[in-house]
């Protein structure tokens, strides 16, 4: 298998959501509106503004959907796959990056932020995905990695992979 | 008398009233007897002695001895060393290097932002001389598999020698610190970072690169001392031209001969993802003129994705210091499937074998058995487990193959359990010392068994190329690290220490009849080199994982120092503030050291003692 190792499955996502510019819609509910792209939103990584006013923060009607739709949820742990995240993020506890799973969010835990770190890279380590997760394909992967912090309290999440391994035994 | 009993009456009654006590898994276990049948110990080469004021490289001398000849401090007065400055070292992750001292001044390197220190010894409290800080990409965190960790500088002349976790050598003066040269050698954008410590040979500075989990092709280099230039590139993968495989190449086993092994051993061009990168221990014999250093595991994890021996990877080379070619190889993991790097130390010993001297090296392995090779050949003179093992059933001496157990094979798709030595191996990059004294070998390593699941994975570039989900666990017994003292001529353990975590520090042993070593939860300890017995310990301000190192200080005391600062990849959880709640997390170490934050926070301080 020649080229079994290269990018055949991220591509074959990518494909995918690229030729599918506007997500596809859920069964039974009118189609979202195709609205601002990650790169065009005006979001804020931070709480705190000098004046009366919040920090502008524009909301994803997609991102917003999306979080909540556990097929698009599903879609982005396939795209959390294809695309490595597990690699540094592992299944939400972290490794060569911080935690997913937690509350901590460095640089914001809305959905928007979360591809908003994606698309743009952060600083201290994560990369920038923009070349690769293009235009409002983001959005299934924000929603799932805003899923992980879903639940605090709990130890697994709905869209984590079916697992056979019993990852605590008694010594 | 119990050995308990009679452990606790050699306590003098201050260390009691001290509350300090001793833990009840520091009873040595094994039978507390010297070594070798035939009354004759292994010894280091000539070339090892060094000057035993100083310590002038992580591994004392380039045959890695680790021994230092000072026997002020003894295992008569051990039991009063006492602090005698601290710093800080500003940083609070895993702290791995060596501290150097050479004539009046200490030098430090630490983890990321690897910054520099020099510190004068020469005055009370050992103020600061300079610092140096080279101000690596903050980028760089982010494509480091193990923690931002550095495992020391080197000190040659005047000069240091260390890298960069953004893939810079650099050459700083050592009176004023000033930068001499830096000198790019390695990629982030596709994954490459640099954590070792380099060896300096003659004019040339040695070092290797990290990344194996990045699919990042490994390589050797030496650089000029004086100028930074590369003088010779060896990879570890891909066509012998580039592997410096050549006219000179004397491998003693058939699976090493044929043209282009780098290439033909893998699917058509995986070699260029194919890892072998050099993130451990280089050694040197002056009069072979050989240096050797290993290779770390092939990539991806998944095994499947790459069938062949994937050479030259989780092997050992042998090349000439002058040019990098290549005199011998030998492969300790050929086809790695448990990703058991062939990084760690190879230490030079001569020892006499069947009436006749051999000059030899000892390599504990992370497959779990302690080899010994001959250093002029690389023939195989014996490998003998250190640690439980089911992921093979033994080395054949006469192929030199390690024959793997077919049981405990990943498989893509399937959850094989209980593989057993975990990933991070039975032994990691924690060094261990030689005694010549003992004739011992101490060693510092890990108790951990671990579940695999391979997975197909796709290379992107400056991305993980792994395709495995682990979870570690303790090995048989429970406890999940051990210091064993180890009798090189007989392949046996003469005791061993267990411990809760595993033992992430390096030791050092020392003509007092000591040996030294520290645990994750914060002790620095010293230990009768014969026995075994705990005879001083010693909290720290957090998990222990530095390489300890002695010398005498300009008012003529021996000193002992060690890092704090809890991390690489064993203490990951703590230093990278992961999620206990996956298992999976930090390459499946998460999974076996959930408890570790109930033990210790992060830190990041020098802590030097002496007898007062």
């Amino acid at each position: 298998m020649k080229a079994s190792h290269l990018v055949v499955p991220a591509a074959t996502l990518l494909s995918l959501l690229v030729a599918c510019g506007d997500p596809a819609p859920n069964q039974g509910q009118a189609p979202p509106q195709a609205g601002k792209g990650p790169e065009q939103l005006t979001i804020s990584l931070v709480e705190i503004a000098p004046g009366p006013a919040e920090p502008v923060h524009e909301k994803s009607e997609i991102g917003r959907a999306y979080a909540d739709d556990p097929e698009q949820i599903a879609l982005g742990r396939q795209m959390y796959v294809a695309f490595n995240c597990v690699g540094c993020h592992f299944n939400g506890g972290g490794g060569m990056g911080p935690p997913l799973m937690d509350d901590q969010w460095i640089y914001g835990g809305s959905v928007e932020n979360i591809a908003a770190s994606i698309i743009q890279g952060r600083p201290n380590g994560m990369p920038s995905f923009r070349a690769i997760v293009i235009g409002n394909s983001v959005w299934p992967l924000a929603a799932y990695v805003h899923s992980l912090s879903a639940k605090p309290e709990s130890k697994s999440q709905a869209a984590a992979p079916e697992s056979d391994m019993s990852p605590s035994r008694p010594d | 008398m119990s050995l308990g009993l009679r452990l606790l009456l050699n306590l003098p009654a201050a260390l009691l009233a001290l509350g300090l006590t001793q833990s009840s898994a520091q009873t040595p276990n094994g039978p507390a007897e010297t070594p070798s049948s035939n009354g004759l110990l292994p010894a280091a080469p000539a070339f090892a002695s060094t000057n035993a004021d100083e310590w002038s490289m992580p591994g004392k001398n380039t045959a890695l001895t680790r021994y230092s000849e000072l026997a002020d401090v003894d295992s008569t007065n051990v039991k009063t060393l006492q602090p005698v400055f601290t710093f800080s070292l500003g940083v609070n992750r895993g702290q791995e290097a060596a501290p150097l001292v050479v004539g009046s001044s200490l030098y430090v390197v630490t983890a990321y932002p690897n910054i520099l220190y020099a510190l004068d010894l020469s005055k009370p409290g050992a103020p600061l001389k300079w610092t140096y800080e080279p101000k690596p990409s903050p980028a760089a965190q982010g494509v480091a598999c193990c923690d931002v960790v550095n495992r020391g500088a080197v000190h040659s002349e005047g000069r240091l020698f260390f890298n960069t976790l953004d893939g810079f050598t650099i050459a700083v003066d050592a009176e004023t610190g000033s930068e001499i040269w830096r000198t790019k050698m390695g990629n982030i954008h596709v994954g490459e970072t640099m954590t070792m410590a380099p060896l300096v040979v003659k004019d040339k500075v040695i070092v290797g690169n990290s990344g194996g989990e990045m699919g990042v092709r490994g390589w050797a280099a030496a650089l000029d001392v004086g100028s930074g230039e590369i003088i010779w590139k060896a990879y570890s993968t891909g066509p012998d031209a580039e592997v410096l495989i050549g006219a000179g190449f004397e491998p003693l086993y058939d699976q090493y001969r044929g043209k282009d092994l780098g290439v033909s051993t893998w699917p058509a061009e995986m070699w260029r993802q194919g890892g072998g990168t050099v993130w451990g221990w280089v050694s040197y014999d002056p009069d072979l003129n050989l240096v050797y250093y290993g290779t770390a595991n092939p990539g991806p994890w998944n095994a499947d994705m790459r069938p062949g021996d994937n050479l030259w990877t989780a092997g050992i080379f042998a090349r000439d210091a002058d040019t990098g070619q290549a005199r011998w190889f030998y492969q300790w993991s050929p086809h790695d499937v448990s990703d058991y790097d062939g990084v760690n130390e190879s230490i030079l010993l001569d020892i006499e074998i069947a009436g006749k001297q051999r000059k030899v090296l000892v390599h504990p392995d992370r497959n779990g058995y302690v080899y010994m090779l001959d250093r002029s050949t690389g023939e195989l003179l014996s490998a003998s487990p250190f640690a439980f093992i089911t992921s093979s059933k033994g080395v054949d001496k006469q192929t030199g193959r390690l024959v793997y157990n077919e049981e405990k094979h990943p498989e893509t798709g399937k959850t094989v359990k209980d593989i057993c030595p975990a990933a991070p191996g039975a032994k990691d990059w924690q060094p261990a010392s030689f005694s010549p004294q003992t004739g011992l070998l101490y060693i510092p390593h890990n108790n951990l068994c671990m579940d695999f699941k391979a997975s197909h994975v796709g290379y992107l570039a400056g991305t993980p190329y792994v395709g495995a989900e682990v979870y570690m666990n303790a090995g048989p017994g429970g406890h999940r690290g051990e210091f064993s003292a180890w009798d090189i001529v007989s392949g046996k353990e003469v005791w061993t220490i267990n411990e809760r975590f595993p033992v992430w520090s390096g030791a050092l042993a020392t003509a007092g009849g000591l040996v030294f070593y520290g645990t994750m939860d914060g002790w620095f300890k010293a230990l009768d080199a014969r026995s075994g017995n705990l005879l001083w310990q010693f909290k720290t301000s957090s998990g222990v994982i530095g390489q300890p190192t002695t010398w005498r200080g300009p008012d003529g005391r021996q000193c002992v120092a060690v890092l704090s600062g809890v991390g690489g990849w064993a203490g990951a959880i703590v230093a990278g503030d992961l999620d206990p709640r996956d298992g999976s997390a930090a390459l499946g170490f998460v999974n076996a050291m959930k408890d570790l934050p109930e033990y210790t926070t992060k830190g990041g301080t020098l802590h030097v003692f002496a007898i007062p």
